[in-house]
């Protein structure tokens, strides 16, 4: 995958929780091979179009209960069936908005309504290899965007 | 009056929150619907002043929801309140009849002003 789509992906991601007061800070991306490890709660949207896939969030209960109390107006949040939604609905605005991005690219895509898993010691297997970008939010906390998809126009 | 608004969002936090924006702001919410078979049966029964539909949803999404919906009422208000903002969505929207379009997340003061226009 071409940097239009990393560098999309990054801008969708940071426009959305910036307008929630959260600071972002993207570092470098990394490649991981699959199966690889993922965080306690994953929120997958499935993409199809010019790219065939899944975006995935990748978040531990911290940063998922302190996302979700920026999107309540700073209440007081523990993870519970609201933060999940909260979450799942955050992640399906960064990648809606990574997806309008690059419809200004000419890359034309779909996504799929979000799935939020929760457990521990969560491996994830995809077809093919992931991007991944990390983020540290406010200085604090971690969160980790995958891309897994083969584009299919060039 | 306050204008009557049913909410069709398949996420739970998004119709807690357009429900909170819109009755600090003096709507009163009719009803909810998790997907867009569901808003279609809850317009037929509440038949609401305005409709707030999400796009990407489960067993029915958004476009064919509105379809529905004017099938039902040619009259009908329906703004499309989406994550997706790509223009061609925007343009098949607005083809299909809605009359506004707001992209997630949602500014409030922006929700309002569209909603305050249609009624």
């Amino acid at each position: 995958m071409g940097n239009k789509y990393i560098d999309s992906f990054t801008e969708g991601c940071q426009l959305v929780l910036e307008q929630f007061g959260i600071k972002t800070e993207s570092g470098s991306v990394v490649l991981r091979k699959s199966p690889f490890g993922a965080s306690a709660t994953i929120v997958v949207i499935g993409i199809v179009g010019d790219l065939h896939g899944q975006c995935m969030l990748s978040i531990e209960e911290d940063t998922a209960c302190f996302i979700a109390s920026k999107m309540m107006g700073d209440m007081d949040v523990v993870m519970d069936e609201v933060t999940k939604s909260a979450i799942a609905e955050l992640t399906n605005m960064m990648v809606g908005n990574a997806v309008t991005i690059l419809s200004q690219k000419n890359v034309m895509l779909d996504i799929t309504p979000p799935s939020v898993l929760t457990g521990n010691n969560i491996h994830i297997s995809t077809s093919s290899a992931s991007l991944s970008i990390p983020f540290l939010l406010d200085g604090k906390y971690n969160m980790e965007f995958c891309i897994s998809a083969k584009e299919l126009k060039q | 009056m306050a204008a009557r608004v049913l909410i069709v969002d398949d996420a739970a936090f998004m119709r807690a929150s357009l429900k909170m924006m819109l009755e600090r702001n003096g709507f009163e919410v009719v009803g909810e619907a998790d997907n867009g078979e569901a808003g279609v049966k809850k317009y037929e029964q509440l038949r609401p002043d305005i409709v707030t539909m999400d796009i990407t949803m489960p067993k029915m999404d958004g476009i064919k929801a509105l379809q529905g919906i004017k099938a039902i009422d040619k009259n009908a208000n329906i703004v499309v309140v989406s994550a997706l903002g790509k223009e061609d969505l925007v343009r098949e929207a607005i083809i299909h009849g809605a009359k506004g379009f707001i992209v997630k997340p949602i500014n409030e003061e922006h929700l309002v002003k569209t909603l305050n226009k249609i009624v």
